[in-house]
């Protein structure tokens, strides 16, 4: 298990996708904080004490989705470029094949969540210093944000693993990615009135406080639950497939 | 040594690998031959547990996934142009060896050996096919596995490259390692393969020696050359011999050179040439094949297209 675990690793540290990934996030957190949320912070959220905190969710909430693309190319690259039939044959059981790369995304979501909790605050303080602007003392609760944060990241980074796991196309799994939270989710909210809450996306986001102002909330806790039995559910289809189909 | 037993495969009402069974040597290489469509590389798959389906692949006495390091048990070419196109082969090749638990100095031994080292560190995104099943190859033989499974390993090998790839096999049987080759080059085929294994639609159609199955077919035959050509074939025609008429000779089929040989001096014609002419494996395989072939090219006769 450990030498599968390690070969996730670098099969993740040798590809350029990664790293480009990677660093148009950087670029595009850098460029949010320091200048959208920091130096040109409006005079009422300069005065609002939860004003870093809602920087932070709104910058995990934008990027996570480049975590789960990582995931969606960690597993379709394999399909595509057919070295799936080297993991499979290295390892004496598909099961391990999967777990570790179930782990090695969580690892690398945590680091990835951890990290954008991190800069984006240091980022926008700088951003209201250079601009001699001056932020109220802020509140923070420090662990139910981490949670949320992290579960969010983690979140993401599972569905798009799950859907590159049921898809093994790499373009539509992509596109899947984009489409469900967003075209597919936003049209059935016209349907579903206030239970769109149910649905898996609108879920994770009210984990986050992200959401789209519904008129009726889960409690965080439940947001929770809702997304998880979605997650579990997808996870179960797609394991039973992944043991089953032909790995090609 | 590897023992395949009853493989079924089937893709919908299609069936790919219809209950097939053998067994390669261990310290020989086996060729593996069929026409398009036969089944082979979805069999080699099935083997090695990559495809679902029907029967079961013992490796030396175990089924693959049976083993702690099935990387020491079966090495793989399935696929030339199995690798990232912008990882490096160094990296690719250390991916294999970390997931096999494979020692990393074997990295850069294989790409010796294949030689790849020169562009180790280079995107694979513009290998040519040659230089991509050299990769391929290279990942086959990472942890010096007992057997190997290639599927067409010559496919777009230069001439120095093919004699090179021929050795290497020969050597590697020849530690006693088992060796499970595909090729659709049946000259080259000929001059590796200790043993042949022929399926056609999914079905095992031969599965034994080369010497064997080329001199048990019926297309050998005697070729004989006299200075009395005309008696020399009233005389096998009356002793209800197939006798053709060719360039300087007579074909006789379904003889031996020792009955012609005893049937000439009886009669006192004397004897300029008397051979045994064996059909070529191309012939062979064309022969066992023939009503097997998925994908034909259509032929008009007498006409011009």
């Amino acid at each position: 298990m450990i030498s599968t675990l390690k070969a996730e690793v670098k099969k993740l540290l040798t590809v350029r996708s990664t790293y480009i990934i990677i660093g148009i996030v950087f670029i595009l957190v850098s460029f949010l904080s320091f200048y959208i949320a920091g130096w040109h912070l409006k005079r009422v959220d300069l005065l609002s004490p939860t004003a870093l905190s809602g920087d932070i969710t709104f910058v995990i909430s934008g990027m996570s989705v480049f975590v789960a693309l990582i995931a969606i190319l960690l597993l379709t690259h394999e399909y595509r470029y057919n070295t799936i039939m080297y993991t499979l044959t290295l390892s004496n059981n598909r099961n391990k094949v999967m777990l570790a790369k179930i782990i090695v995304i969580t690892g690398l979501a945590i680091l990835f969540t951890l990290f954008l909790a991190a800069y984006t605050p240091l980022i926008t303080l700088l951003g209201i210093h250079v601009h001699h602007l001056h932020l109220v003392p802020q509140t923070i609760h420090y662990w139910n944000l981490l949670w949320r944060c992290l579960f969010y990241g983690w979140g993401y980074a599972m569905v798009g693993l799950v859907i590159a796991a049921l898809m093994r196309n790499q373009v539509g799994a992509i596109i899947t990615l984009f489409v469900v939270p967003t075209v597919v989710e936003g049209l059935l909210q016209l349907l579903l009135n206030n239970n769109v809450v149910y649905l898996p996306f609108s879920a994770l986001h009210q984990v986050i406080g992200t959401d789209r102002n519904f008129n009726s909330r889960l409690s965080t806790f439940h947001a929770a639950l809702v997304f998880m039995g979605y997650l579990v559910v997808a996870w179960i289809v797609a394991w039973i497939l992944f043991l089953r189909r032909d790995a090609e | 040594m590897i023992k395949a037993s009853h493989l079924i495969k089937h893709f919908q009402q299609t069936v790919a690998v219809d209950d097939i069974s053998f067994e390669v040597e261990a310290g020989k290489v086996t060729g593996f031959l069929g026409p398009n469509g036969a089944g082979k590389s979805t069999t080699m798959r099935l083997m090695l547990g990559l495809d679902n389906g029907g029967g079961a692949t013992k490796f030396d006495g175990k089924m693959l996934h049976e083993y702690t390091e099935p990387s020491a048990v079966a090495g793989i070419l399935l696929e030339a142009k199995a690798f990232h196109p912008t990882r490096t082969p160094k990296n690719h090749l250390k991916i294999l060896a970390t997931a096999g638990n494979i020692p990393l100095s074997r990295v850069d031994e294989s790409l010796d050996l294949v030689g790849l080292s020169s562009v180790s560190k280079k995107s694979p995104g513009n290998f040519s096919l040659g230089m991509s099943q050299r990769l391929g190859i290279a990942a086959a033989i990472l942890a010096q596995p007992k057997n190997l499974l290639l599927d067409e390993p010559a496919n777009g090998l230069d001439p120095e490259g093919i004699v090179w790839l021929r050795e290497f096999i020969k050597n590697y049987a020849d530690q006693g390692n088992t060796i499970f080759v595909s090729s659709h080059l049946l000259a080259e085929m000929s001059q590796l393969a200790d043993n042949v294994i022929v399926i056609g639609k999914g079905k095992l159609i031969a599965s034994t020696s080369i010497k064997k199955l080329v001199s048990s077919n019926s297309k050998s035959s005697v070729f004989v050359r006299s200075s009395e050509l005309n008696k020399l074939q009233k005389l096998l025609e009356v002793k209800s011999f197939i006798v053709k008429p060719v360039e300087k000779g007579l074909e006789i089929s379904g003889a031996n050179t020792d009955e012609i040989g005893k049937l000439t001096f009886d009669a006192k014609i004397p004897l300029l040439e008397l051979a045994n002419r064996h059909a070529s494996l191309e012939e062979v395989f064309l022969e066992l094949t023939e009503n097997t072939e998925e994908f034909k090219a259509y032929q008009k006769e007498n006409k011009q297209l």
